[in-house]
């Protein structure tokens, strides 16, 4: 029992904090613990006083004053006046002592301090409105701007310091002018001379009004003044000898005289020479470099096209351009003569590149002219001007892209004219010459054809081939061949748009130029950038012959007196002439004829044996051909030259398709 | 034409014509350099002689024309006007007009 009280007081400690004496009562009960209740202890201190109980009851009684205990009331000061010591009287203030003084500022309102301060505002006020009255009236309504009594914006007497800044020395700086220029000027005024002076106006006016008065009579007789003017001016054109058309003419021919003269060696070999050599070689040729055709103005140019007039044989125009993307330039037409073969008969500078040139086979003078950005011209070669007759725009129609070949089509005398164009923006274009404009008509759009249709996305998205080239079959007029940028033929009728007769494969890059056979109405040849000219029957879908020549095949063109006869030439400057009656192998001819130059482009002359290459340096060579290569020449019969062909491709054993 | 034309003498002219024919300033020597100077000057010689030709007084008409050219063109403008004198003046370039008009000489200068 006991070991558990001790227990339970130790656990007070801890929870209570403070400790209760051993001595006081304590609840013996575990279960008081439970509650905690607070215990009162009355504690006494020790020395306290132990008092009965009737002193306890006893009554004190205590007064209270105010006198303070503190003060001495019996101080004694010696005092001098009388000599000896005085007892100061008792209630001496020298006890106060103050230790905080403080006034306020604060006042009642109802006090009666408040009401006088409110009246002291009150006769301020007055006073100061009194005041004002009186300044008013004396310096007028003036005087209220500056009011002495109002707030001003320098209140706080603010003073601003002046700064002063450096000035500039004065300095002298001093112009001199010219003077104004001065002239002497001297003269008489006389009667005499007034009068002179008069009648010499006089004169002229009345000279000036029978002028007009006989121009009057003279138009009157040929009907408009305005017809007399311009004869009045043809006649003071044609008194300019030296300007004069017929000076011009004259000029003209002199200048060609005197190049025949110059030249005549030239001209002796182009009319009478013959390579003697190839009557002992057989199966070889040669060819005589005759005048070489260049400009000034062409010599940074390419030759782009050649074509020989179809009426006049000594005239051909070339077409000057660049190939060349990142160089391209203006464009020039010069139409040449051998007549006169040191400067162009005519001339024509176009704004973009000349791509490729045609003649009308009948209207010999029109020439048909496709340029690099697109356009399609027409010019008429007589016209001294510089401009085209016709020219295609947005607003009619045009190529996106440049014009690579232009050929005339020859329709019926009521018809208007019109010839057919291609472009590398996949179109192939009718143009027709209405009364003030080019007509587009859209003939076909070349659809890459694509054999394999295994790639999805090709057939989503077909594109649009580029054409390099055609050439329209001289029998079946509807019928044309197109040679594409991406080495394929198409056979293509002007019958159905957009469908491809014939596909032919054979060539690997783009077909610079294709061209049926004059003589055969099957066979058509072509030549690429992959070295090879290619010969096609057109019923046949492989290519019946194929010549390597070693290099990229600008341009190849049948002879216009043999079937059998074609040429090419290569971007290494050479021409290569074949007569497959000779040779199916092997050229008659290789020869290099520039140097350091590529040729771009071969013609024919229709009636002499000559050839014309245009080469990438703005210059064209004319060629002769040697009597091996022109066995044909003069005698011309289509139907034996066909069967020659014919011949000869049998010989070649293709089977034609089916 | 005008050489084969005989120049007519005074005589073939009765008085009104030759009146006629004088009634219009006649520029003789002129350097002015914009042509709108030249005209403005003749423009304003003639309505000055018009002003005073009835009364003869060639000094007022000089005062009209000096002191309206000096207005307009800046100065100093000088001006003769006589029916016959002889003269030698030093002017500055380009601004000089010498003028007929009926049967007097104006010359105008700037100097």
């Amino acid at each position: 029992m006991k070991r558990a009280k001790k227990k339970s007081t130790q656990r007070r400690l801890q929870s209570n904090g403070h400790i209760a004496p051993q001595s006081s009562h304590i609840a013996t009960q575990e279960d008081d613990d439970m509650y905690q209740e607070p215990h009162r202890v009355i504690k006494i201190p020790v020395n306290q006083l132990k008092l009965s109980e009737l002193d306890l009851k006893e009554e004190h009684t205590r007064v209270l004053t105010a006198n303070d205990p503190n003060v001495a009331n019996n101080i004694t000061k010696f005092n001098y006046h009388s000599h000896c010591y005085k007892i100061d009287p008792p209630g001496g203030q020298d006890n106060l002592a103050i230790h905080l003084n403080f006034e306020g500022s604060t006042l009642r309102k109802e006090g009666a301090e408040a009401r006088e301060q409110a009246a002291y505002y009150l006769k301020y006020k007055e006073d100061l409105a009194e005041a004002k009255k009186m300044i008013v009236e004396e310096h007028g309504k003036a005087e209220d701007e500056n009011d002495p009594f109002e707030n001003r914006k320098n209140q706080f007497n603010y003073s601003e310091r002046a700064a002063q800044t450096f000035n500039n020395p004065l300095r002298e700086r001093c112009v001199s002018t010219k003077p104004p220029k001065v002239i002497n000027f001297s003269g008489c005024v006389t009667q005499w001379e007034i009068y002179d002076r008069y009648m010499g106006d006089y004169v002229m006016q009345i000279a000036e009004q029978e002028l007009l008065k006989g121009q009057e009579k003279r138009g009157g007789g040929s009907g408009s003044n305005i017809s007399d003017a311009s004869q009045n001016t043809g006649a003071a054109k044609s008194d300019d000898m030296v300007h004069s058309q017929r000076m011009g003419n004259a000029l003209k021919k002199i200048e060609r005289m005197l190049n025949q003269n110059v030249d005549d060696e030239i001209f002796q070999d182009f009319k009478y020479w013959d390579d003697t050599s190839d009557a002992f070689r057989d199966g070889e040729g040669s060819l005589l470099p005759l005048w070489r055709f260049h400009t000034e103005r062409s010599k940074r140019k390419q030759v782009t096209a050649l074509a020989w007039n179809p009426k006049y044989p000594d005239l051909f125009s070339v077409g000057y351009g660049s190939y060349d993307f990142m160089r391209q330039g203006g464009g020039m037409i010069c139409c040449f003569s051998l007549k006169n073969t040191s400067y162009p008969e005519y001339t024509f500078t176009t704004e973009s590149g000349v791509m490729c040139l045609n003649f009308h086979s009948e209207h010999c003078s029109l020439l048909a002219v496709g340029c690099y950005d697109g356009v399609v011209m027409v010019y008429d070669v007589r016209n001294r001007g510089n401009r085209p007759i016709y020219s295609s725009s947005i607003r009619t129609g045009k190529h996106t892209d440049p014009v690579w070949q232009v050929q005339w089509q020859i329709e019926d005398i009521a018809k208007e004219l019109s010839f057919f164009s291609i472009s590398s923006d996949g179109r192939v274009a009718n143009w027709t010459m209405s009364k003030n404009e080019l007509k587009m008509e859209p003939v076909m759009q070349l659809k890459v054809a694509n054999a394999s249709n295994d790639d999805p996305e090709d057939t989503l998205l077909p594109g649009l081939a580029g054409g390099c080239c055609f050439d329209f079959n001289g029998v079946s007029e509807h019928l044309f061949i197109v040679g594409t940028e991406e080495g394929k033929i198409h056979k293509c009728s002007k019958a159905y748009s957009g469908q491809y007769l014939e596909t032919y494969l054979g060539h690997h890059m783009a077909v610079y130029s294709i061209r049926w056979n004059p003589f055969h109405e099957r066979i058509f040849i072509s030549c690429s950038a992959d070295w090879t000219v290619k010969l096609w029957d057109h019923n046949i879908s492989t290519a019946v012959m194929s010549f390597d020549l070693g290099n990229a095949v600008g341009d190849v063109a049948w002879s216009p007196y043999s079937a059998s006869v074609f040429a090419a030439v290569t971007s290494d400057g050479k021409v290569h002439v074949f007569d497959l009656a000779e040779n199916k192998h092997e050229p008659l001819c290789e020869q290099k004829v520039v140097k350091r130059a590529k040729l771009t482009h071969i013609t024919f002359n229709q009636q002499d044996p000559i050839i014309i290459v245009g080469d990438d340096r703005g210059g064209c060579n004319s060629l002769k051909l040697s009597p091996n290569l022109r066995l044909n020449h003069g005698h011309v019969n289509v139907q034996q030259q066909a069967e020659v062909l014919e011949s000869l491709l049998a010989s070649a054993s293709i089977k034609p398709i089916e | 034409m005008a050489n084969q034309a005989a120049p007519p003498a005074f005589k073939d002219l009765t008085e009104s014509e030759y009146q006629k024919v004088v009634s219009k300033p006649v520029v003789q020597s002129c350097d002015m350099v914009p042509a709108e100077q030249a005209n403005e000057a003749v423009e304003v010689i003639s309505m000055a002689v018009d002003k005073h030709v009835s009364t003869g007084n060639y000094e007022a008409m000089c005062k009209i024309v000096k002191e309206t050219m000096d207005r307009k063109y800046g100065p100093q403008w000088h001006c003769a006007i006589g029916e016959g004198f002889g003269f030698d003046v030093t002017y500055q370039q380009p601004n000089m007009i010498y003028v007929y008009y009926g049967k007097i000489g104006i010359l105008l200068f700037k100097c």
